[in-house]
C-alpha cells in the first residue's frame, strides 16, 4: 500500500525524473566543469602551454609534450589544474563585476566579438575587388621606374671621350656587375634598382633623369650629361608608369577593399546593436 | 618555457597585464606572426659595396603617448607611416606632407599609460580623482595643459594613475600599434618597425631621462611593451628584452637626450648604484648596440666648455637654463655622462677595467617629434610638440620663452635622421644593419657618408667606379672593429665619402674625431681631413667655408662648398698599445635654421640669441680599435 502510495508521490517521479536526466547527461557528457572535478585532457595541457608561454605552435607544443618527463608532466598538470581551480573561484566571487579591468576586457572583447562576426568572415569577390580598384584606381598609380648600371666620367672628361669608353663597353659587352670597372667614382650608387623619376633627378639632375627614362632596356647607351659630368647607361629594366596593372596590385586592392567593407559592417553591427535597445534617461539629464 | 618565463614574472604589472589579457592572446597574437615578411626584393645583391643609404626616423610619438595627447596631438602611428611615406596628412587643423619620403620609420609611443590620455581626453575613458574633467575638456594651449601634462608624466615617474594605468587598455593600444605597423610595411619600398618608448624619469635622479627606444626585428612581438611602471631600472628592461629574445622575438634599445640624463646615461655603475661587472657591460653592450645622438630637444655630441678644441661643438644645443624636469649637468662628473663623446671614452676606460667595452655605440639620429609627423626638414617644418609650439602662434614659438625650456621655442630642433647602409629596405636588412652598427645620424638632411678603416693603401682603388666594393674587402666599414695590424703597419687608414642631400646645402668639410685612451686618461682630438676647393690651412685652422644666408629671405646658395667630398686620412699618432676610436663628422654650409623660415613667413622677428643659421652635419658610427 505504502509502496503504491508512494508510487504516486509526483515528488518521487520529479525525483527520479532529475536522476534519469543526470544519468543521460552524465553518458552524454561526462565533464563536470562547474563542481570540484577538474577534468584534464591532452587539449587541455596544449592550450595551457601554449597559453603561458605566448606562443601558438601546436605541432611543438605536441612534441613538446609527448617529450616530458614523468616529473614535468605532473607539474604541468598541476599548473593547469591550478589555472582552472582560481579561473572557477574568481568566477564563483563574480570579479569581472567587481573589477573595472575585468569589466573593460570584456566590452572590448564583445566589441571583438561583433565586430569578427559581422566581418571576421566577410570576402571579397574578385569582381568586388576590380570594382574596388577600378574606382579608386589613383591610389594604385605606379610612377615609372627604372633599374641601371652607369659608368661615370668625372669633368672635365670630354664627350668625345665618353663615347670612345662607350665603344668599349659595348665591343668587350661588359655586363652590369663589371661595370664597376670603369670610369671614376661616383658620389651616390653606381647600380639603381626600381628607382622613380624623382631620385634619379636629385642624384643626377633633371635632365638627365628625362634622357634616362627615354632609354630602352639591354644595352650600352650614351652618353648623357649630369650636374656631375658624363655617364654611359646600362637599362636592365625600364618599367612604365601611367595605369596601374591591377594583377600586380590585386592583392593590395583585395585588403584594402576588404578593410573598407569591414569597417562598414563594424559600424553596421554596432548600430543594429543599439537598435535593440533603449536609452532611458534618468529626470533632468 | 617556464624557465623562459621567469624573468618575464619580475616584470611585475606587464606580467599580470599578459595574464588579464591573457584570454585574447590565441587570437590577437598569431594575427601578428602571420603577417609575414614579403621576401626581399629579386635583385638584391650580395656584394656589400651595393648597399644603399637608406633614411629614416626611429623615434616619433603619436596622440598614443601621454605627454603628445595631452598636447592636443591627433594623430595616430597610420598617419605617422602616411606622413613618412610622402603623403599628406592633417595636422593642427593644418595639411602637411614632406618634400622627400623616408624609407623607414618606427613609432615609439611611450609605453607608460600608452593610448590611455588619448582615451580620456576622446571622452572613452572615466578617469576617477578630482579634476580631470576641467583639465581634459580643455582644448585650449594654456595653462590647463601644461597641468593635464603635469599629472599625465606621473607615468614616467613610475607612479601608476587610477584610470590611467590599465594594463588591458595598454594591451589593445599595444595591438592597434602593431596592426599599423604591418599593414603599412612594403618590403622594398618603405619599412615600418613596432617599437615603443620606455621613459622611467627617476625624481630622486634630478628627473633624469634613462628613456630607451625599443625597436623590434618582427615578425613576432611580446604581448605587451614594458614601462617606467614595471620597472624604474632599464636592467629589467634588459631581463625583459632577453627573455622574448629566448623566444626568437629580437629588439635592440637606443638610449637617447643623454643631454636629459643628469650625467646617468654614462655613468660608471650600474643604475642600481653598483660598480658595473663583466658580465653586466656585455649584456648593456648586447641590448644597445646604439646612441642616439641628436634630435628635437638638442644634440648630444660634445659641450664647447668640455671640448675648447672643437670649434663645431656648440651645435643645437638646448639651453643651458632649460627647466624641463631635467637639471641641466653643472658638475664634469655629470657633464661626462650626459655627452655622447665623453661617453664614449668613458666606456674605453672602463673597458680596461672590465674587458668589455659597455658603451661600444653606434650612433643615430630621430625626431622625438610629438606630432606624429617626422618633419625634418628646416624649409618644411610644422612643429613637433602639438600645441605646445603651435606654428599658427608664431609670436609664441619666437619670441615667448617656454615654461619648460626658459628659452623660446625656436632654440629647439628640426633635427634628425637616421642613416643605415643596408642591402634592401625591409625589416631584416635594416635590422641587421643597425644591430653591426652600420649607421650614422644626421641633423635631418639625407647627407650620404661612407667611412672605412684598414691598414695599407687605398690608393689602387680609391677612385674606382666600384671603390666601395673593394673598400669592404680591404677594411671594415663605420660601426666595426678594426683587426690587429699587421706586420709591418704602422697606423690606421680611414677612407671617407660624403655626397650632399640634393635638396640640401653643399658640404663644407669631413672631420676625422679621434678618441683614445693613454696613461689612464682620456683624450680627444679633432682633424680636417677633405674640405671643399680653395681653402687653406692658416695656423693650423681651416678657412671657414663662407655663410651664404640672407635671414631676411631665409635663403642661401650652392655657391660655396662642394656637392661630394672624398679622403683619406692616417692616423699620425697611432699607438699600437692604446685604445682608440675614430668617428667622421661632415658639416654641410651654413643654411637657414627653421625658425628663419617662421619668421620670414610671418613677420615676427626672431629673439635676440635664436641662431638664424646652423651647419646641418652628419656624424658616422665610430670605427673601435682594441689592443
Amino acid at each position: 500500500m505504502i509502496l503504491r502510495r508512494w508510487l504516486r508521490e509526483p515528488l518521487l517521479h520529479f525525483l527520479l525524473a532529475g536522476l534519469a536526466m543526470f544519468v543521460l547527461a552524465s553518458w552524454w557528457e561526462p565533464r563536470d566543469d562547474s563542481g570540484r572535478t577538474i577534468h584534464i585532457g591532452r587539449e587541455d595541457l596544449l592550450v595551457f602551454m601554449q597559453g603561458r608561454a605566448q606562443v601558438y605552435d601546436a605541432d611543438t607544443f605536441n612534441a613538446l609534450l609527448d617529450s616530458m618527463s614523468a616529473d614535468d608532466r605532473e607539474a604541468l598538470i598541476r599548473d593547469t589544474a591550478l589555472q582552472e581551480a582560481l579561473y572557477r573561484e574568481a568566477r564563483a566571487l563574480n570579479l569581472a563585476e567587481a573589477d573595472p579591468l575585468v569589466r573593460q576586457r570584456m566590452v572590448q572583447q564583445m566589441r571583438q566579438i561583433l565586430t569578427d562576426e559581422a566581418a571576421g568572415n566577410m570576402q571579397v569577390s574578385d569582381a568586388d575587388v576590380r570594382a574596388w580598384f577600378d574606382a579608386h584606381q589613383d591610389q594604385y598609380a605606379l610612377p615609372p621606374s627604372i633599374s641601371f648600371s652607369h659608368v661615370f666620367l668625372r669633368a672635365p672628361a670630354t664627350r668625345a671621350q665618353a663615347e670612345g669608353v662607350l665603344a668599349q663597353l659595348r665591343a668587350r659587352h661588359v655586363s652590369a656587375a663589371e661595370a664597376g670597372d670603369y670610369g671614376n667614382r661616383f658620389l651616390y650608387q653606381l647600380n639603381y634598382a626600381d628607382a622613380g623619376h624623382d631620385l634619379v633627378a636629385s642624384h643626377f639632375g633633371a635632365g638627365f633623369a628625362d634622357a634616362v627614362f627615354a632609354k630602352h632596356a639591354g644595352e650600352w647607351q650614351g652618353p648623357v650629361q649630369s650636374d656631375h659630368g658624363w655617364h654611359l647607361i646600362l637599362p636592365l629594366r625600364v618599367t612604365a608608369g601611367a595605369t596601374p596593372d591591377f594583377a600586380q596590385v590585386a592583392d593590395q586592392a583585395r585588403e584594402d577593399a576588404l578593410a573598407d567593407r569591414r569597417g562598414r559592417a563594424a559600424q553596421a553591427a554596432m548600430d543594429a546593436l543599439m537598435q535593440r535597445y533603449q536609452i532611458a534617461l534618468d529626470d533632468g539629464l | 618555457m617556464t624557465r623562459n618565463l621567469a624573468p618575464l614574472a619580475l616584470a611585475g604589472t606587464a606580467a599580470m597585464a599578459v595574464m588579464l589579457a591573457g584570454c585574447t592572446q590565441g587570437r590577437i597574437a598569431p594575427v601578428a606572426a602571420a603577417a609575414v615578411q614579403s621576401p626581399a626584393p629579386a635583385d638584391v645583391s650580395a656584394d656589400p659595396g651595393d648597399r644603399q643609404a637608406f633614411f629614416g626616423d626611429l623615434h616619433l610619438h603619436t596622440s598614443y603617448s601621454l605627454d603628445a595627447a595631452a598636447s592636443r596631438t591627433e594623430t595616430l602611428p597610420e598617419d605617422a607611416y602616411r606622413y613618412a611615406m610622402g603623403e599628406p596628412i592633417s595636422y593642427l587643423g593644418q595639411t602637411i606632407q614632406r618634400h622627400a619620403p623616408l624609407d623607414f620609420l618606427a613609432v615609439t609611443d611611450h609605453a607608460e599609460y600608452l593610448g590611455n590620455v588619448r582615451l580620456a581626453m576622446r571622452g572613452e575613458l572615466d578617469l576617477p580623482g578630482d579634476g580631470w574633467a576641467e583639465l581634459l575638456a580643455d582644448r585650449s594651449p594654456g595653462p590647463t595643459m601644461f597641468q593635464l601634462m603635469s599629472r599625465a608624466v606621473a607615468g614616467l615617474r613610475g607612479l601608476d594613475t587610477p584610470g590611467l594605468s590599465n594594463p588591458a587598455l595598454v594591451h589593445g593600444a599595444w595591438q592597434d600599434i602593431i596592426a599599423a605597423a604591418e599593414r603599412f610595411n612594403r618590403p622594398g619600398h618603405f619599412t615600418t618597425f613596432v617599437a615603443f618608448e620606455y621613459s622611467p624619469t627617476p625624481q630622486s635622479g634630478g628627473a633624469a631621462h634613462l628613456h630607451r627606444n625599443v625597436i623590434f626585428r618582427g615578425p613576432d612581438y611580446p604581448a605587451m611593451p614594458f614601462s617606467a611602471t614595471d620597472s624604474m631600472h632599464p636592467e629589467a628592461l634588459w631581463a625583459y628584452a632577453e627573455a622574448n629574445r629566448q623566444r626568437g622575438i629580437d629588439s635592440l634599445m637606443i638610449p637617447h637626450n643623454s643631454n636629459l640624463s643628469n650625467g646617468m646615461a654614462f655613468q660608471y655603475d650600474d643604475f642600481y648604484g653598483n660598480p658595473m661587472t663583466r658580465a653586466y657591460a656585455a649584456n648593456r653592450l648586447r641590448n644597445e648596440p646604439l646612441v642616439e645622438i641628436t634630435q628635437n630637444k638638442g644634440t648630444s655630441e660634445a659641450l664647447p666648455a668640455f671640448s675648447p678644441d672643437d670649434e663645431f661643438a656648440g651645435f643645437e644645443l638646448l639651453p643651458a637654463g632649460h627647466g624641463s624636469g631635467a637639471t641641466a649637468p653643472t658638475t664634469e662628473a655629470q657633464v661626462r655622462g650626459s655627452y655622447v663623446r665623453y661617453g664614449l671614452q668613458r666606456g674605453m676606460e672602463i673597458a680596461e677595467r672590465l674587458g668589455v667595452n659597455p658603451f661600444e655605440y653606434g650612433l643615430v639620429g630621430a625626431s622625438d617629434f610629438h606630432s606624429g609627423a617626422s618633419a625634418s626638414e628646416e624649409d618644411n617644418f610644422p612643429g613637433g610638440l602639438g600645441m605646445g609650439d603651435d606654428h599658427a602662434d608664431p609670436r609664441g614659438v619666437l619670441q615667448e620663452n617656454s615654461p619648460v625650456l626658459g628659452a623660446p621655442n625656436a632654440a629647439l630642433s628640426a633635427s634628425g635622421l637616421t642613416g643605415v647602409w643596408a642591402e634592401a629596405n625591409t625589416r631584416t636588412a635594416l635590422f641587421d644593419a643597425m644591430r653591426r652598427r652600420e649607421t650614422f645620424a644626421t641633423s635631418g638632411p639625407r647627407i650620404r657618408v661612407r667611412l672605412f678603416a684598414g691598414w695599407g693603401s687605398t690608393a689602387g682603388f680609391a677612385d674606382s667606379a666600384n671603390w666601395a666594393s673593394q673598400a669592404y674587402r680591404w677594411g671594415v666599414p663605420m660601426g666595426g672593429n678594426l683587426a690587429a695590424p699587421p706586420a709591418g703597419a704602422r697606423a690606421p687608414t680611414l677612407l671617407v665619402q660624403a655626397a650632399r642631400d640634393p635638396l640640401s646645402g653643399n658640404l663644407d668639410r669631413i672631420q676625422i674625431v679621434k678618441l683614445w685612451r693613454a696613461n689612464g686618461q682620456s683624450f680627444e682630438r679633432i682633424y680636417d681631413v677633405v674640405w671643399s676647393p680653395g681653402r687653406q690651412v692658416v695656423n693650423g685652422r681651416l678657412q671657414p667655408v663662407g655663410n651664404t644666408v640672407d635671414v631676411a629671405r631665409a635663403s642661401y646658395t650652392n655657391t660655396i662648398g662642394a656637392p661630394e667630398l672624398f679622403g683619406s686620412w692616417t692616423d699620425p699618432d697611432f699607438d699600437p698599445s692604446q685604445r682608440a676610436l675614430y668617428y667622421a663628422r661632415v658639416l654641410e654650409i651654413p643654411t637657414p635654421r627653421w625658425a628663419t623660415y617662421l619668421a620670414r613667413d610671418t613677420g615676427v622677428p626672431l629673439q635676440e640669441g635664436t641662431s638664424p643659421w646652423l651647419q646641418e652635419r652628419a656624424w658616422t658610427s665610430p670605427v673601435f680599435y682594441t689592443p
